[in-house]
C-alpha cells in the first residue's frame, strides 16, 4: 500500500471502529499529558509552598496521598472529557473518539462507567485489551462493560480536502478526471 | 251689426241660389211675396250697410243709424223671424248639402299629390320631440308589456344569422371601446384562479414555439429587472452544495490549491500524517486478526450503525463498505 493510498484510506474511515495501534498511541499521548499536568501542577504547588513557607519548613507529602491524588487526577482527566466530547487530549491528536455502542454522544455514566472500569484492563494483566483486536465491535473489557467503542472521529472533510487538494494535477483546460492518477474519482 | 250679419246671410243665400239654379223653382211661387219682402229687406240691408261703412262713425251717421234703427224695427222684428227659421232649416240642408258633396270632395283629391306638397321636414321641425316624448308615459307603457312573452316570440338565431358580423365588428372602434373600459374594476371582477384552473397549460405549451419565443426574448433587459437577492434568498444552498462534485470540483480546480495554501498548516499536515499511519497500522492489524481468527472481513461491521449510515454526509465522495463489498 502506497503512503498516499493509505492516507486517503484514513480518510475515507472516518466513523469506523479504531485499531488498536492508534488507541494505545492515543493512551500514551494521554498518559503523557496527564503526568506531565499533575507534575507541572505538584511542582507548582510544591514551589508556592515552599515560598510563603519559613525556611525551616520542609514540604513531605506521603506517596500513598500522591498516588490518590494522582489517581483522583486521572479520574477527572479521562472521565470529563469521555462523558462530553468523548476524546481526550491524546485520543484528540489522533483523531478518535469514544462513543456508544450505536454511535450516539456518550453519557456521564458512560463517561464515568468507562473510566472507573478502564484499570481492569491492567488488572487482568492486559487481557482486558485483547478485545480491541479480536472483538468485532473492537471492544475491550472496559468497553463491553460501558457499552461504548472508540471511532476515527477527525475531520473528515477538511482532512479529505488537503488530501485531494496536495494531490490534485496542475489545471488545464483540457484536463479531465480520468486523467488523474487514481482514476476519475476515488470513491468510483 | 245686426244689419251686417242680415247681409252676409242674404248675400250667401243669394250665391247659393245662383249656383243651385239662377232662377227660382216654380212650385215655391205661393211664397213670392215673402220672397220679395225678403228680397227688399235684403237689398235694404246691403244698401244700409254699404252708408254706414261709408260714413264711418260719424255723428250724423250714428243719429241716422238710431233713427233708421227705429224705423225699421218692424222690419227687423220680421227678419229676425226669418232668420232664425232658416238658421233653424239650415242645419239638415247643410248636412245634407254636405254628404252629397263630400264624396265628390274626395274623389277630387289626390292624396299622393297633397302629402307630396307638404314639406315633411319643416313639419317636422315643427314638432318639438322632448315634449311630445315627454308626454308619454312610458313606465306605463313597459309594465303592460309582457317581456318574456315578447323574447320568447324572438327569433334570436334567426336574428343572428342575419347578421354580418364581420361588418359589425368592422364598424367597431375598438380602441375608443377600450378606452372606456375600466381594466382595474374589470380585473377585480375575474377570478384568476378558477380562470387558470381551466386552462390546460400542456396543451398551451404545446402549441409555443419556445425557440421563436425566446429568440424574440430581450433577455439583458428581462435579468436587469431581476431581484437577484431575493431569488439567491430562495435557493437552497445546503442543498444545491451537497449536489454538487466536491471532489472533481477540488481536483480540476484552483481551490484545491486554494484549500491547501488555507488550511494546511505544518500541524495539520503532522496531524494527518500520523493520523493516517495510525490508521494503516490499524488495519494491517486488523488484516493479520481476521487472517488468524478466519474471519471475512466484509462481514465485520464497519463501525457504529449511526456513524456509518451518517459516513456518506461527512465524506463528499467516501467509499462505503457495501460498495466495497460489491467492488
Amino acid at each position: 500500500m502506497t503512503d498516499i493510498s493509505q492516507r486517503e484510506l484514513g480518510v475515507t474511515q472516518q466513523g469506523h471502529y479504531a485499531g488498536a495501534v492508534s488507541r494505545l498511541v492515543a493512551f500514551c499521548c494521554d498518559q503523557a499529558i496527564a503526568t506531565i499536568c499533575f507534575s507541572i501542577a505538584t511542582a507548582s504547588l510544591t514551589y508556592i509552598i515552599v515560598v510563603i513557607t519559613p525556611d525551616n519548613y520542609k514540604l513531605q507529602m506521603p506517596p500513598t496521598l500522591v498516588t490518590c491524588l494522582y489517581v483522583f487526577w486521572l479520574f477527572i482527566y479521562y472521565s470529563y472529557p469521555w462523558s462530553t466530547s468523548g476524546k481526550t487530549a491524546g485520543m484528540a491528536i489522533l483523531g478518535l473518539r469514544v462513543v456508544q455502542r450505536d454511535g450516539s454522544q456518550t453519557t456521564l455514566r458512560c463517561g464515568v462507567l468507562r473510566t472507573v472500569m478502564f484499570p481492569l484492563g491492567f488488572i487482568t494483566l492486559g487481557l482486558g485489551f485483547i478485545g480491541i483486536i479480536t472483538n468485532k465491535e473492537h471492544q475491550a473489557l472496559y468497553d463491553r462493560i460501558a457499552k461504548t467503542t472508540v471511532v476515527y472521529g477527525w475531520d473528515a472533510r477538511g482532512a479529505r480536502l488537503r488530501f485531494l487538494a496536495r494531490n490534485s494535477p496542475p489545471s488545464s483546460p483540457d484536463h479531465t478526471p480520468a486523467q488523474t492518477p487514481e482514476g476519475p474519482s476515488q470513491s468510483d | 251689426m245686426l244689419a251686417h250679419r242680415a247681409a252676409i246671410l242674404s248675400h250667401d243665400l243669394e250665391v247659393s241660389s245662383d249656383d243651385a239654379a239662377g232662377a227660382p223653382p216654380e212650385e215655391d211661387n205661393d211664397d213670392w211675396g215673402v220672397d220679395a219682402a225678403l228680397g227688399a229687406a235684403t237689398r235694404a240691408a246691403r244698401a244700409a250697410t254699404d252708408v254706414a261703412s261709408a260714413v264711418g262713425g260719424s255723428a250724423p251717421a250714428r243719429l241716422a243709424a238710431a233713427v233708421a234703427k227705429r224705423l225699421t224695427v218692424p222690419l227687423a222684428k220680421e227678419g229676425h223671424e226669418v232668420r232664425e227659421r232658416l238658421v233653424t232649416d239650415a242645419g239638415p240642408v247643410a248636412r245634407d248639402a254636405i254628404q252629397r258633396v263630400t264624396p265628390g270632395v274626395i274623389d277630387a283629391v289626390n292624396i299622393n299629390e297633397v302629402l307630396a306638397a307638404i314639406d315633411m321636414d319643416a313639419l317636422l321641425d315643427r314638432i318639438d320631440i322632448d315634449r311630445l316624448v315627454g308626454r308619454v308615459d312610458v313606465g306605463g307603457i313597459v309594465s303592460k308589456v309582457d317581456v318574456n312573452e315578447l323574447v320568447q316570440g324572438v327569433d334570436i338565431d334567426g336574428i343572428v344569422s342575419r347578421v354580418d358580423v364581420a361588418a359589425v365588428v368592422e364598424r367597431v372602434d375598438v380602441d375608443s371601446l377600450i378606452s372606456k373600459v375600466n381594466l382595474d374594476a374589470l380585473l377585480e371582477r375575474i377570478d384568476i384562479g378558477l380562470l387558470l384552473d381551466r386552462i390546460d397549460l400542456n396543451l398551451l405549451l404545446t402549441k409555443i414555439d419556445l425557440n421563436e419565443l425566446l429568440k424574440n426574448v430581450d433577455l439583458n433587459a428581462l435579468l436587469e429587472n431581476v431581484d437577484l437577492d431575493a431569488l439567491l434568498d430562495s435557493v437552497d444552498m445546503n442543498s444545491l452544495v451537497n449536489k454538487l462534485d466536491i471532489d472533481s470540483l477540488v481536483r480540476n480546480t484552483e481551490i484545491g490549491s486554494l484549500i491547501a495554501q488555507s488550511t494546511s498548516g505544518i500541524a495539520g499536515e503532522a496531524l494527518d500524517v500520523v493520523r493516517s499511519q495510525g490508521v494503516g497500522l490499524d488495519n494491517f492489524l486488523n488484516r493479520w486478526a481476521n487472517r488468524v481468527l478466519r474471519r471475512d472481513p466484509i462481514a465485520l461491521p464497519a463501525g457504529p450503525p449511526l456513524l456509518i449510515e451518517l459516513a456518506p454526509l461527512a465524506l463528499p465522495s467516501g467509499q462505503s463498505d457495501s460498495e466495497k463489498a460489491q467492488s
